[in-house]
């Protein structure tokens, strides 16, 4: 078993990392895959499970997201049997040094040189990834900046890796290329916004560009070039929310002060964090009156009998002793019921792709173990009131068992594997809107520094009527949680939001196409 | 074998009748609304699990006591001063009543175990502890039961008796709050997770004073039958 935790080594704490557990068995194994993360300085255990099927000599590897936030306890790996025993385990511990403020990735042979310093304080960490190594879930490319791509090859990549790091990018993520990547190939094409048109030149006395060959390239139809002194150095286009680079050099020839790297890093920003929602206890008055009321009419019944027959007093200890042994089947009822999860929901839809992320909040009535389901889930997080917790991925739901003490609340924060509700598309036309597709009645878009109301037009649904934006809308306010500065957003792209409704409380945003 | 048929002709009126079986009805529901009330959630540090072990002691210890003290009348049911009168020893009436006494007190409690092993289990608690509670509950009813026996015995005007039990009942356990946080106390005793040596010196301290109660019913059943 082999087990990497963060970027080669380099974490950002309190962000979703890859941690990367590769295993090997010589005998079949089915069980169960344990990812022990520590947190509060060791007092709070949280155990990702995963489940495991492995053949005779099979090998197998899993990238998992997770939230790490104790830069000096290891991240303990065990191999599981069904039966729970252990049957391999291994540590990886996170290196003093290796806390990072700002990862850059890259794939190729050598290392760019992005400034070292970030400008909000720490440092930037320079990172060598694997095709192979690279996550499968976006949620855990939540802690890299920027992924430089000198190399890529997609023979490498499965379905689930190429997928994760399209959606990345789709929702803010940045990639820059440099060098040929082979056409033909569904990432490299994805990746492609500009076109080598001519000769390597040798050019001196640029900025951006420390002296060297640079090739000349064009922007593809939807790109912007970057010039400098007459010459294209860098082409982008926007891809979704995120941004794509093709840089006219090698990247080791750009630069730590280079305008390109300040082009290409994303600003820095915080995110804000959701309040605490209201949890208020559902009492659980119910299912105990029924158990404990059903155990008093029998008891009144029995008793009634050994009133009468000597066979009573068999009934009445036959009564109690059942009583007793079912009575913990009762509470468990009565502490599940009693037991609340109140979440919010936003849901980000960009060309197409979404992302669902939630935040949570349980609260526990009576002290000890306690079980909530959440949707399919590609990462969750657990902090706050908890002492133990096992987060079991299956794959129509995630299980999460944590165990508390009276009273105490604990925050859960996940990304859901897939879309919950259904959301439009949204296209500006003119000074208008359209929506297609599945619309809630009291959706609103933001386009600009206006908004307005959808309403029912003749072609479908419309939001035409414009009105300066005022103060801060829930919907806006969410997407904080998720992006530094969604004004930035509204800025240039229609923003169509949504109740999510079916049952769930949050919003649905759809990032629209402007024309 | 004589005591046994002063057992079977108490339980008979306490278990057979219509007001017997309205007492049981009573008690039963007093014991499901404890049960609810201790299913609140636990606040500040304060568990409702003691508050409902409180009052299942108090409801135990009242419905024991008041069948022993003939405070609550069940049709039939002799009382100590009938049974002087009877052809039974006095040590038959003092072995009957501690009996009857008993078996009552076990079957109250019983009602209340399965009650406090589902607010024990709500809370993720062993069983046992509920099982420790009840024999604190066992013991301080039957206890109480002896004392309200030879009360009905002694003490001959029936205001007089009913203050004396119920005021002395009332004030020792009441006062537990004044004298002060004596794990042995019966009110601090069947709290959850009290000391096992002070349950175990309340039970016995409980069970001597039964004892003495019934040793008091005897004598008294003696000096009456004399003073015939």
């Amino acid at each position: 078993m082999e087990v990497s935790i963060g970027w080669d080594g380099w974490i950002r704490f309190g962000e979703w990392n890859p941690v990367t557990v590769q295993v090997a068995v010589d005998r079949g194994v089915r069980g169960w895959l344990v990812v022990e993360i520590p947190q509060e300085f060791g007092a709070q255990r949280v155990r990702l499970r995963f489940p495991v099927d492995l053949p005779d000599g099979g090998r197998s590897t899993w990238r998992v997201a997770a939230l790490l936030s104790d830069p000096r306890r290891p991240v303990r790996v065990s191999l599981a049997a069904e039966d729970g025993s252990e049957l391999v385990s291994a540590h990886a511990t996170p290196l003093p040094e290796g806390a990072a403020a700002s990862v850059v990735g890259y794939l190729g042979r050598d290392p760019p040189a992005p400034p070292l310093e970030v400008a909000s304080g720490g440092r930037r960490a320079v990172v060598r990834l694997r095709e192979e190594l690279l996550p499968d879930s976006a949620a855990a490319y939540a802690s890299l900046d920027l992924l430089v791509v000198e190399e890529l090859d997609e023979r490498k990549l499965n379905a689930a890796q190429r997928r994760a790091l399209q959606t990345w990018v789709l929702h803010g993520g940045r990639v820059v290329v440099s060098g040929w990547l082979p056409p033909g190939n569904p990432v490299s094409d994805w990746l492609a916004v500009a076109r080598y048109v001519g000769p390597i030149s040798y050019v001196s006395g640029l900025a951006s560009v420390a002296p060297g060959p640079v090739w000349a390239m064009e922007p593809l139809v939807g790109s912007q070039a970057v010039v400098e002194r007459s010459r294209v150095v860098a082409v982008w286009a926007q891809r979704g929310l995120g941004r794509v680079f093709a840089w006219a050099t090698d990247v080791q020839r750009v630069p730590p002060t280079s305008p390109l790297w300040y082009l290409a890093l994303p600003a820095a920003g915080a995110r804000e964090v959701p309040s605490e929602l209201e949890v208020r206890p559902r009492p659980p008055l119910g299912p105990a009156a029924a158990g404990l009321g059903a155990y008093a009419v029998v008891w009144l019944f029995a008793v009634a009998l050994a009133g009468r027959s000597r066979w009573g007093w068999v009934a009445v200890a036959l009564v109690v002793a059942a009583a007793a042994a079912g009575m913990p089947v009762v509470a468990e009822q009565v502490r599940q019921r009693a037991a609340v999860l109140e979440s919010e929901w936003l849901q980000v839809v960009v060309d197409g792709v979404p992302r669902a992320y939630a935040w949570g909040h349980a609260w526990a009535p009576y002290p000890g173990d306690y079980t909530y389901t959440l949707p399919a889930s590609a990462a969750v997080a657990l902090s706050g009131g908890l002492s133990e917790a096992d987060v079991t991925f299956l794959q129509d739901r995630v299980l999460v068992r944590a165990h508390h003490r009276a009273g105490e609340r604990m925050r859960l924060v996940w990304e859901a594997q897939e879309a919950p509700v259904d959301w439009p598309e949204v296209v500006a036309t003119g000074g208008e809107v359209h929506l297609r597709g599945s619309v809630a009645p009291d959706g609103v878009v933001f386009w600009g520094r206006r908004q307005a109301s959808v309403e029912k037009s003749a072609e479908g649904w419309v939001a035409s009527q414009w009105e300066a934006a005022g103060g801060r809308h829930p919907a806006l306010s969410s997407l904080r949680w998720v992006y530094p500065e969604p004004a930035t957003i509204v800025e240039d792209r229609p923003v169509a939001a949504f109740p999510m409704g079916d049952g769930r409380r949050g919003w649905v945003v759809v990032v629209g196409q402007a024309r | 074998m004589n005591a046994l048929a002063i057992v079977r002709g108490d339980l008979r009126a306490r278990l057979g009748t219509r007001k017997g079986l309205a007492v049981c009805a009573a008690y039963t529901a007093a014991v499901w609304l404890l049960g609810l009330l201790g299913t609140g959630p636990e606040r500040g540090g304060e568990s409702p699990l003691w508050v409902a072990s409180v009052g299942l002691l108090v409801v135990v210890g009242y419905v024991v006591t008041a069948a022993a003290g003939a405070e609550i009348a069940f049709p039939g049911e002799k009382g100590v001063l009938d049974l002087v009168v009877s052809p039974f020893s006095a040590a038959e009436v003092a072995w009957g009543k501690a009996l009857s006494d008993a078996v009552f007190a076990a079957l109250c409690t019983a009602a209340t175990w399965p009650v406090l092993v589902f607010l024990h289990a709500l809370r993720g608690s062993p069983w046992p502890e509920s099982l420790a509670q009840a024999a604190v509950l066992l013991a301080v009813s039957w206890g109480f039961g002896g004392v309200a026996t030879w009360l009905s015995a002694a003490v001959e005007s029936e205001v007089s008796r009913s203050v004396l039990l119920w005021g002395g009942l009332a004030g020792f356990l009441a006062g537990a709050g004044l004298v002060g946080p004596w794990p042995w106390h019966p009110v601090h005793a069947v709290r959850p997770f009290g000391p096992a040596w002070a349950r175990a010196a309340c039970a016995a301290s409980l069970v001597a004073v039964g004892a003495l109660g019934f040793w008091g019913v005897y004598r008294q059943v003696v000096r009456l039958r004399k003073e015939a």
